[in-house]
């Protein structure tokens, strides 16, 4: 018998011959440009990197001499074992912290009844609008053992208990702390990760188990749980991969202490001392790469069985949401405090520091020297008009151009037969190691050089896209891939056999289908490249810089409070963007039950 | 495959070779007059340093004022050795976006050999530049100098604490409150002034008072200021005073300890050979390190000019200023000093 998969297998990939397989139909021109954008923006810094990380000398395409000197170096260094260890210690708890909250929260807004939950939607973006130095400086404020907010309100309620303490009771500056804040930054990119899959999972097989008699709890653990299963796997493995590159947390907070994890090691031997040893960072990087690499295997032979993830089928499905009945106030009690700790208590400190002409802990007497004064001095620069032009232009570009490239992986990825479709995947996620730096300085030697250097791109906000897109791709397609993991190829399936052109059933079919994933990674990005420094940083020029590079250059100088404003504003910028999408999304509608 | 390599070689050589016409001037035999007449017909000036934008605005219009046929300034800030290296990439690239730059200790070897550091100039001769100021190449102007000092948290230190001499940071009234910036740039100063051994010693002294260990000044600056640190020990004026000389109510203050004041040299501003504006960088650069530097308010500009802020609150003192020698091997010093306090760095 004749099934529809069979019908339909002369508009798919022929398996064999490479020239064959990239005959001209529109599937074919997908899988071409989403080769080219590997190529372009993934491969060329990557083989620049490796080739890098055998030189010694200066970064020059034509200088320094052949050598494995930089991995003698980078591996023979007495604080690598050390360093690999804190690393491990703290990725492994803050990935597996984050991951259980994220989860929570994801199910509690898509899949419950619980107030608020637009509000909540919105809570979870904002974290991710504060850039890490900043969250950092903020929660140091408020932890310092002697003068820290926290800490002394502690001391102060532990006092009516007859405890005295001069000092803490919290360090923020310990390993403790630095697990503490990975925890909390990574909830919300793990949050993005997942929601569209919980917004767009069918319902019946829940319906099922509940039929059967099992509990809601039950239900959760063995149905919901394993439908989520690649979602929730490749939110792990890129929250992991980003603790293990997570860079300003231990920098702030580990440096005091004389704690090291591997991106604060290769800051101390690579960057720490000009001239930049971009050969050793390199070293370093392809180290990374290489625990990337064995990830993204474990990745791709989870996803590789794709049928068994897919939620959304042909079927048609409603979404239903599950009543927690008196648990909704407690559920809406557990945002609070998530809200409390990421959001309002750094927001508060921050908004108290851009109030002051330098910081003073809070206190009434401090409120006398309270004014707008920063605000007005930012505003009135001339530099924010135009930074703030440049970030919204970045932003914007970078988030669509990401989606877009990563949707075009993942289709090939999952959708075709193409046989290098895993090697895509791969590489897509692996970029992800290669630190923003040195994608950075990448770009810098391949759009100066012809024939790039033709674009005219070097010099403008453009490159500055191209970068954030290349940094962002990881996270993207994760994202994406998780999206059509979930969507059962029959509906496809359907409308090319009722005739329809592949290009058309990817917009009108899949795309659609996958709009939750696809605003969500979109917001991610959005969010991201709007408090972006890295990357920015070496390719901004006369023209081309965007607000958090000026944020980060107040920061530097030591004029916290004008930094903390630019902070504000960047927030609410994201906020308000974040509250954009929100409304996007809402017009895929559940329906209340 | 080797021929091809020379080849391109060759041609990375050649290459800034082609857009240096306007240099030539300079190394032919340079007279005021003449830079005046090539600054005319370029008319314009891009330069870049590690100032703060704020604090150049003054120098630039003094800069217009004096010679008004330079109708255009472009200041651009550098931050890190990635910008530099960007920089150096471009520049091989044939793109100059600065006629003039400040030139890094650490990089004057690989500016010299990629050919973008201009011949000897006579600084002293055409506009009267005090020689201490010259680096021996006189390819440029240092302008700068940062001071070693301590700071510390007014309220909170008693006076009787306030530190008087360096070994007063080895007090353990400041054990465990006190912050020390991993990055030793002070310590190539104490290094000229009193020796390798006594310097390292002092190191050690001041990682057993078990400090908080910075990346900056300015990190450890929003500590003291919130009273979680008393004191930063060695720091540099520079950092304090660009906070201190904006906020009349600073609650830190600054100690230069007894004896010699100690300090190094900074801003190497050095016109670019190859640039489009040569001749008026050199104007920029004669006239800022003889007469401009005066507009400038930093807290590091150099203590040899006898009108800057610096040189006339120092005049009289002794200073000692660390040698040319000394500032061009910093690094290896500062990779001993790591190694004492147990940091990591490159073994290569």
């Amino acid at each position: 018998m004749q099934t529809v998969s069979d019908s339909v297998k002369s508009r798919q990939f022929p398996s064999t011959g490479v020239l064959k397989r990239i005959s001209f139909n529109p599937a074919s021109l997908v899988l071409a440009l989403a080769v080219l954008f590997v190529l372009w923006l993934i491969v060329l810094p990557m083989a620049l990197l490796l080739l890098n990380s055998f030189r010694v000398g200066p970064v020059s395409l034509f200088e320094g001499t052949w050598s494995l000197r930089n991995y003698v170096a980078a591996f023979h260094n007495k604080f690598f074992l050390g360093a690999l260890m804190n690393t491990v210690v703290f990725s492994v708890v803050a990935t597996f912290g984050a991951l259980a909250t994220a989860v929570l929260f994801a199910w509690l807004i898509e899949r419950s009844d619980m107030p608020l939950r637009g509000a909540a939607w919105v809570v979870m973006l904002l974290p991710l609008a504060m850039p890490g130095v900043v969250f950092a400086l903020t929660w140091m404020l408020l932890l310092m053992p002697e003068v820290g907010l926290v800490n002394i309100v502690l001391r102060a309620l532990l006092r009516l208990f007859g405890i005295t303490l001069e000092r803490g009771p919290f360090d923020i500056q310990s390993l403790g702390g630095i697990i503490f804040l990975g925890w909390l930054r990574g909830v919300s990119t793990i949050f993005l990760m997942i929601v569209g899959v919980f917004r767009m999972m069918d319902p019946s097989l829940e319906d099922a188990g509940r039929l059967s008699g099992a509990r809601s709890w039950t239900v959760f653990r063995r149905v919901t749980l394993p439908l989520v299963g690649p979602a929730i796997f490749a939110a792990g493995i890129y929250s992991f991969v980003d603790h293990l590159d997570s860079f300003e947390g231990p920098l702030v907070l580990g440096l005091a202490a004389r704690i090291f994890v591997l991106s604060t090691l290769i800051y101390f031997t690579s960057r720490y001392n000009a001239p930049f040893d971009y050969g050793l960072s390199a070293a370093y990087s392809v180290f990374f790469m290489a625990i990337m690499a064995i990830l993204a295997a474990f990745y791709v032979r989870t996803i590789r069985r794709t049928d068994r993830f897919a939620v959304i089928t042909g079927k048609g499905f409603q979404p239903v949401r599950h009543k927690l009945g008196p648990w909704r106030f407690a559920a809406l009690g557990l945002f609070t405090i998530y809200f409390l700790l990421t959001i309002l208590a750094p927001l508060l400190i921050l908004v108290w520091a851009s109030l002051l002409p330098f910081y003073v802990v809070p206190s009434l007497e401090a409120l006398n020297a309270v004014s707008l004064q920063n605000y007005a001095a930012v505003v009135t620069n001339p530099r924010f008009a135009r930074d703030l032009t440049n970030t919204i232009v970045v932003a914007l570009a970078a988030a669509t151009g990401t989606m877009v490239v990563a949707f075009l992986i993942s289709w090939v990825s999952v959708r075709t037969k193409f046989r290098a479709r895993y090697l895509l995947d791969g590489l897509t996620f692996v970029s992800y190691s290669i630190p923003g730096v040195v994608v950075a300085l990448a770009m810098v030697f391949v759009y100066l050089q012809p024939p790039f250097r033709y674009l005219g791109i070097y010099g403008t906000v453009w490159i500055i896209v191209l970068g954030l897109i290349t940094q962002y791709l990881a996270f993207a397609s994760r994202t994406t891939n998780a999206g059509l993991l979930q969507i059962h190829k029959e509906l496809e399936e359907a409308a090319l056999i009722s005739g329809a052109r592949r290009l058309r059933v990817m917009w009108t079919i899949t795309a659609r289908l996958m709009i939750a994933s696809l605003v969500a990674g979109w917001v991610w990005v959005v969010a991201h490249a709007s408090r972006a420094f890295g990357i920015p940083m070496v390719l901004s020029g006369k023209t081309n810089e965007i607000l958090p590079v000026w944020l980060w250059i107040y920061w530097q100088d030591g004029f916290i409070p004008q930094a903390s404003a630019v902070g504000v504003i960047l927030i609410v910028l994201t906020g308000l963007i974040g509250l954009g999408a929100r409304r996007l999304l809402v017009r895929t509608q559940l329906p209340e039950t | 495959m080797k021929r091809h390599r020379q080849v391109a070689r060759i041609l990375i050589f050649l290459l800034p070779l082609l857009n240096c016409f306007p240099a030539h001037a300079a190394e032919t035999k340079l007279t005021v007059d003449s830079i005046i007449q090539g600054a005319k017909k370029e008319g314009k000036l891009s330069w870049a340093s590690n100032l703060v934008d704020e604090e150049v605005v003054a120098l630039n219009k003094a800069f217009q004022k004096e010679y008004p046929f330079i109708k255009s300034v472009e200041y651009a800030r550098m931050r890190g050795p990635e910008e530099n290296e960007k920089l150096l990439s471009e520049m091989q690239a044939g793109i100059y976006p600065y006629d003039m730059v400040h030139v890094g200790d650490d990089l004057i070897s690989r500016y010299q050999s990629l050919g973008f550091l201009m011949g000897p100039i006579d600084w002293n001769g055409l506009f009267k530049v005090d020689p201490r100021m010259i680096p021996p190449q006189r390819f440029g102007v240092s302008v700068a100098n940062t001071l070693a000092g301590i700071m510390y948290n007014k309220p909170k230190v008693p006076k009787e604490q306030i530190p008087k001499t360096w070994n007063d940071c080895t007090n353990p009234f400041f054990k465990g409150k006190m912050a020390v910036e991993v990055r030793p740039q002070q310590f190539p100063s104490l290094a000229a002034d009193r020796g390798e051994e006594w310097t390292l010693d002092f190191a050690k002294k001041i990682a057993a008072n078990n400090p908080r260990w910075v990346s900056s000044g300015t990190a450890a600056l929003t500590m003291i200021v919130a009273g979680e640190l008393l004191l930063l020990c060695p720091t540099s004026y520079g950092t304090y005073y660009r906070q201190a000389s904006r906020n009349p109510n600073f609650p830190v203050g600054w100690v230069f300890p007894e004896g010699t004041i100690l300090g190094d040299r900074g801003l190497l501003f050095s016109p670019v050979k190859g640039a489009a504006n040569t001749n008026t960088a050199i104007l920029f650069v004669g006239w800022v390190a003889s007469k401009g530097l005066t507009n400038l308010d930093t807290g590091r500009e150099s203590i040899f000019h006898p009108e800057t802020k610096l040189g006339t609150q120092f005049k009289g003192r002794k200073i000692k200023v660390t040698d040319w020698d000394s500032t061009t091997q910093a690094d290896i010093l500062s990779k001993k000093i790591a190694e004492v306090w147990g940091f990591p760095k490159a073994e290569k």
